[in-house]
This record gives C-alpha cells, sequence and structure tokens, in this order.
C-alpha cells in the first residue's frame, strides 16, 4: 500500500492512497464469485455464466462494492501506517480503477493541530479552605427563618414600607390601558388581581410604592408612575403612567423564632444543634464541590494559556453548531420566548462561537495528555458507566447499551471516560495553594 | 447488402456458445438467413482479422406468435453459424 500525505491549511490532510494490484485483485475475486453464483444472465442458467460475462455486466456494481469494502479498511491502515491524528474524515473520493486492478483513491481528512504540551504535572491552583465559619451557618439559618416566615393580616394600621401590599390594580397611559399599547409586554404593568408587592424604595415599577405608603385596606388610589426614557418597552419609555390601585389586605412577615420547634418542622425529630450540624455539613460539601470545579477550571485556564493552536475550522464549526443548538436548548427550557432568542441571534451565536472553540481546545490539549500517559478506557469501565446511566435512567443495561449503540454513541461515551480520567489525573497531581479568599473568577464561557 | 456488418447481426452469447468457443474454439453468430457459408467466412475474416477454417450453419423458422386468434404472425427466420477458427485464434466477445 502506498500512501502520501500532502498537508493542506487549516488543518487538512489530504491522503492519497494507492492499493496494489494483489489486494485488490482478491477482493474482486470475492465478490465477482459472489454476483457469478446469483446473477441471471440470458442465455445462461443462474451460476454458468462465465466470468468475463459477470465481469462485463456487473463492473459498476462490483466497483462499489469493492470501493466499500476496501476504502475504509485501507484509510484505516493508511492512518495507523502514517501515525496520523485524524479528527474526522472530511471528504473521501476519486477512486480510480487501474487497468492491472490497482486501486487508488483520495481522502481527505481533518488532523488535530500540531502544539507542544507544557509541563502539566504540578499545575498551580489557589483554591479556598474548605472550614465552614459560624458566620455562614448563621446567615444560612437566617435564610431558613426567612423561608419558613409567615404572613399575617395587619388590619389596626396603614400600609407601611416593608410590609406586603396585595393590590388589584391596572395601568393606563393617557386614558388608554396599557394591555392596549403594548399587549405583548409583561402581565404585571398591565395590571393584576391579588398582587402581592413587597413595599420597599426601589420595588416594582418607579415611585409605585412610595405612592400607595399609608393606604388602607378598601382603599382606592391613583399612581403616577414615570417610566424613564431607558425603559426596556419602547411604547411606554419615558411617558407617565396613571395606575388605579385598589389595596386589598396588608400582610406582615414575621420571622419564626430561632428555637427548638423551627427545627422541628424543618426536620421533624431533629434539635437545634442537629440542624446546624446539617447545615454546617451541607455547605462543607457544596464547598468541596466548589474547590473541585475551581481546581478543573484552573487547571484548563492554565493549559489555555500555555498552549495556542489555530482550530480546525469545519470542526468548529460543527462544534458551534451544537453549542448554539444546547444554549438555544437550554433557553427554551428556561422559558424564553422564541422572538427574543430571535432577537439575540448575534449573541447567542459568538457565545456558541466562543463555547465551541474553549471545548474542542480543551479536548485536543486532554486528548494529547491522555496519548502521553498512554491512557485508555477499558471496556469495564465503559459497561460500568453504561451501567450506571441504565441506573440513572431506569432502563435495564441491555436496553441503555443498545440504544448507545444505535446512536454510535459508545465513542463518544468512551471518549468522555478518557477525557475525564484525564482531568482526574491532573486534578491529582497539582500544586496546591490554599488562600482564605475565594478563587478568583475563571473566565470561562459558560 | 453483402457488406459483413449486413451478414453477421449478431453474436450469440449463451451457455452453449461458450463452450464451444472454449472447448473447440469455435464461435456462434446469428446471421443473415441470405448469408452462405463462403460469405459468413470471408466476413468473420475481415471483421476480426482471424483465420476461419470452417463454416457451419442452420437454419431456424421463426416462432409462430399468436395472441387468442387465428390467424398467427411468426417471428423472423434466422440463421445460425458456427465458425470454427484457427487454432491460437481467438476472439473476445465480451
Amino acid at each position: 500500500m502506498k500512501v502520501e500525505v500532502e498537508n493542506q491549511p487549516q488543518g487538512l490532510a489530504t491522503l492519497r492512497i494507492e492499493l496494489p494490484p494483489e489486494d485488490v485483485r482478491k477482493e474482486w475475486d470475492a465478490i465477482a464469485n459472489n454476483y457469478s453464483r446469483y446473477a441471471r444472465i440470458p442465455g445462461y442458467r443462474a451460476g454458468k455464466a462465465p466470468r468475463q460475462v459477470i465481469e462485463k455486466k456487473f463492473r459498476k456494481e462490483i466497483q462499489d462494492e469493492l470501493t466499500k469494502a476496501l476504502v475504509s479498511k485501507s484509510y484505516h491502515q493508511a492512518i495507523a501506517e502514517k501515525q496520523l491524528r485524524v479528527v474526522s474524515l472530511s471528504d473521501l473520493g476519486d477512486v480510480e480503477f487501474g487497468d492491472d486492478r490497482s486501486m487508488r483513491f483520495r481522502a481527505t481528512v481533518v488532523t488535530a493541530p500540531e502544539f507542544e504540551l507544557p509541563e502539566y504535572k504540578n499545575i498551580p491552583v489557589q483554591l479556598p479552605g474548605t472550614e465552614v465559619s459560624e458566620a455562614e451557618v448563621d446567615t444560612a439559618v437566617e435564610r431558613l427563618r426567612d423561608q419558613a416566615a409567615d404572613f399575617i393580616d395587619v388590619s389596626d394600621r396603614a400600609l407601611a414600607l416593608g410590609d406586603f401590599a396585595v393590590i388589584d390594580f391596572t395601568g393606563a397611559i393617557d386614558g388608554v390601558p396599557i394591555s392596549e399599547i403594548v399587549p405583548e409586554a409583561s402581565q404585571n404593568l398591565h395590571g393584576g388581581k391579588k398582587f402581592w408587592l413587597h413595599l420597599a424604595a426601589e420595588n416594582f415599577l418607579p415611585e409605585f410604592c412610595a405612592q400607595i405608603v399609608g393606604m388602607k385596606p378598601g382603599e382606592t388610589r391613583s399612581v403616577q408612575v414615570p417610566f424613564p426614557a431607558e425603559f426596556p418597552v419602547p411604547e411606554i419609555a419615558g411617558k407617565k403612567a396613571d395606575y388605579a390601585v385598589t389595596l386589598n389586605e396588608v400582610k406582615e412577615k414575621v420571622l419564626p423564632a430561632l428555637d427548638e420547634a423551627l427545627a422541628a418542622k424543618l426536620m421533624p425529630g431533629k434539635t437545634l444543634a442537629d440542624l446546624r450540624h446539617t447545615i454546617e455539613h451541607n455547605l462543607e460539601h457544596e464547598k468541596e464541590h466548589e474547590i473541585e470545579r475551581a481546581k478543573e477550571q484552573q487547571i484548563v485556564k492554565f493549559l489555555h494559556e500555555r498552549i495556542s493552536f489555530d482550530l480546525p475550522p469545519s470542526l468548529l464549526k460543527n462544534e458551534t453548531r451544537r453549542a448554539l443548538n444546547e444554549l438555544v436548548h437550554r433557553n427554551r427550557e428556561r422559558g424564553v420566548p422564541d422572538e427574543m432568542l430571535k432577537g439575540k441571534e448575534k449573541e447567542l451565536i459568538e457565545g456558541a462561537g466562543s463555547l465551541a472553540a474553549h471545548r474542542l481546545k480543551t479536548n485536543f490539549i486532554l486528548h494529547r495528555i491522555a496519548e502521553r500517559e498512554k491512557f485508555e478506557v477499558t471496556r469495564e469501565e465503559l459497561d460500568n458507566l453504561i451501567r450506571e446511566q441504565a441506573a440513572h435512567y431506569n432502563v435495564s443495561v441491555e436496553k441503555m447499551r443498545k440504544e448507545y449503540e444505535e446512536n454510535d454513541r459508545i465513542n463518544g461515551l468512551a471518549e468522555e471516560l478518557l477525557l475525564g480520567k484525564t482531568l482526574d489525573f491532573l486534578k491529582a497531581n497539582v500544586s496546591m495553594e490554599t488562600t482564605p479568599e475565594p478563587a478568583p473568577a475563571s473566565n470561562s464561557p459558560e | 447488402m453483402n457488406e459483413p456488418y449486413d451478414l453477421i447481426q449478431t453474436v450469440q452469447l449463451t451457455e452453449k456458445a461458450s463452450l464451444l468457443s472454449e472447448k473447440l474454439n469455435k464461435y456462434v453468430f446469428r446471421v443473415s438467413p441470405r448469408a452462405n457459408k463462403i460469405q459468413i467466412k470471408q466476413a468473420i475474416e475481415r471483421l476480426f482479422n482471424k483465420k476461419v477454417i470452417a463454416v457451419n450453419t442452420c437454419n431456424y423458422a421463426g416462432k409462430k406468435k399468436r395472441e387468442r386468434r387465428a390467424d398467427f404472425g411468426r417471428k423472423a427466420h434466422w440463421k445460425k453459424a458456427i465458425v470454427t477458427l484457427k487454432e491460437g485464434d481467438k476472439i473476445d466477445l465480451v
């Protein structure tokens, strides 16, 4: 087998592969034999037609089958022979058969970019400590208290700042209801029934809260709201709106006392000390997670800063498309309407582009490290992962495996495992510098 | 009408014909019923540039063809020629 490699710009390489006649002939004969056994040709009984007749009549079919059989096999052989780091196959073509039954074809592949690995063992990382301070526990307990707060009706006094007002209100500008001016804007601009409003200076619409202070339940008041010029809804920005507000109820937020009763309510059968202990434990756990994440981010950042190479554009394009899909999907799940996504199309594409570039680069680097360290994914590890996934989705292991195989995702899974392993290896081999402050936020694009 | 291409109409590619050419160096053609052996010999020699030793012919009556009617038509009558070439001469008919 003769292989010529031609490097091309943008991370592409063209392989010209020529197969010797002996190899081709063997395969050719096998395929032609198969045809001659079953082919029906007028003048001959099935299986009795001479070879030349068969080859003449089915030349194209035989060549097609031969191409299918030989091209992928010899392509893999050629890659192994030339020790190319091939990421993906972009084009296969120009299959030619010589008169002497030799076969030539051209394969265009995307190769992994070449770069030097820096020293990746003992990457310095700065990590925050895992100790949980008393103050942090106190804050968490306060938050729990806040969540367990009761709202009680207030009837003996007027509405004051800090209270919760339950109001009915409708807005209009120059006598025209806002719901008619901007029907697609948020419901809360139009008005509402039984709307809970926390009275604080800057809460809700501009100057809204200040104007309803002092109202009594059942009272109706007209509130003027001057929308600033930079208000996000352009139809009403800079205009003055009148809101007719009726106060239904006044509620006051009452925090429960921090005692054993609260602990028992939050965690039945537990005391206050237990509660604190659990919170501390959870916080510690959270911090550990955070440290792992920070470690990962800093390792990736370290590697990114020290390695630079051009990513193959075709790969980048694919990955960007995938990232964009993900972003759109995630936003949709979060309930962002399609129109808004369309409006932000440019930002989304840009975001996806940088996300894709970051991911690809990380993958390439980790792959190279895995290669250097001779990491491999074993069959058992893959099996274990599939078993875990199956348990997670509550389906049988066989079904899970079948699904992966059908969607051709086994390789992706193995790659994920390999990269995870590499990252674990890097994480285990860092030089730790514990700092009292939290680690500086890494500029991950996510 | 005596040009070689008019006389020799087509080659007969059948199991029997393949066998003959393989084993006995005889080639089977469908020829014009008007062609005689001498003409066939000359035509083959001119067309393929090979030496012909013998020509055997046989006439076939065209098959009767009818479609639910009493008055039948028929396929054309035809002539088969089995041409023996000099030893060593070959024709690649495929």
